[in-house]
């Protein structure tokens, strides 16, 4: 059986602290102030690392108790840049520590597979940034 | 005096469940494109209006959300999000994607029976 709001009670916490746990994605990105849940912090620049949840749903056994829920996450870095050079090391440290990862933590578990690669460039004003994570799909139960 | 009937409708199932289960794929393109429109962003309803399922041959389907280079060609920034402000992401086709792994049980388990009802 599992419990409670596992997205934002396991699931981002986990992240937070696998990502802001690591001193060489640390080092690559400037800190954990360029970690962004969600939404961006008002005065982050590039590189910084950016997740959010792009979809839920909740698995059930016999009688109708959640016994996890399954979730897809994006996980990306962007960089400003108009190559792929300044994100591909951070996107590729991202995924060294989230894939196939299986996890029991104080709090919950965790099981997290990569699906698929999510790279864009984007241009604002004549300055291109570069987008480059994946998606990762990560089943958590609060134990 | 005893009676042995025997059939053998392999032939006829095998023949029919490509068919049945190609119908399927199909019906889970065109009802997953009508999920995304449902979870689609709307401002202008530029998202909205170009989002549809394609049949694109033989157990292949795709839907499809903007055009590219032309009216909704954004539409990969509002899935992932933008580095502008207020650009953060709205995931709406990747929900529609989970959502359709169930139908897409449900609509082939269907086709399957079908094929089998010969």
């Amino acid at each position: 059986m599992s419990s409670g709001m596992e997205t934002v009670e396991i699931v981002d916490r986990w992240l937070f602290e696998t990502l802001s746990g690591d001193a060489a994605l640390m080092e690559l990105i400037g800190g954990d102030d360029q970690l962004i849940s969600t939404l961006a912090k008002a005065g982050v620049k590039p590189p910084y690392v950016v997740w959010f949840m792009s979809s839920e749903r909740d698995l059930s056994v016999v009688g109708g108790i959640r016994s996890q829920v399954d979730t897809i996450y994006t996980v990306k870095a962007v960089g400003e840049g108009a190559t792929w050079e300044k994100v591909k090391p951070i996107a590729h440290r991202i995924d060294q520590l989230l894939d196939m990862q299986d996890v029991t933590l104080p709090y919950g578990t965790v099981s997290c597979r990569r699906q698929t690669i999510v790279q864009y460039p984007e241009v604002d004003q004549a300055t291109q940034f570069r987008h480059l994570g994946a998606t990762y799909r990560i089943y958590a139960n609060s134990l | 005096m005893s009676v042995v009937v025997k059939y053998n409708h392999l032939p006829r199932v095998i023949k029919a469940l490509p068919r049945e289960v190609d119908r399927a794929v199909d019906k889970t393109g065109n009802e997953g494109a009508e999920i995304a429109r449902q979870l689609a962003p709307v401002r202008s309803g530029i998202l909205v209006g170009t989002t549809e399922g394609k049949d694109r041959g033989r157990l292949h389907a795709e839907i499809w959300s903007g055009v590219y280079r032309g009216h909704g060609f954004y539409a990969g920034f509002v899935e992932f999000g933008a580095n502008q402000p207020g650009g953060h992401a709205q995931p709406y086709m990747i929900p529609t994607a989970h959502l359709l792994e169930r139908v897409l049980v449900r609509n082939v388990t269907d086709a399957v029976k079908d094929a089998c009802d010969v």
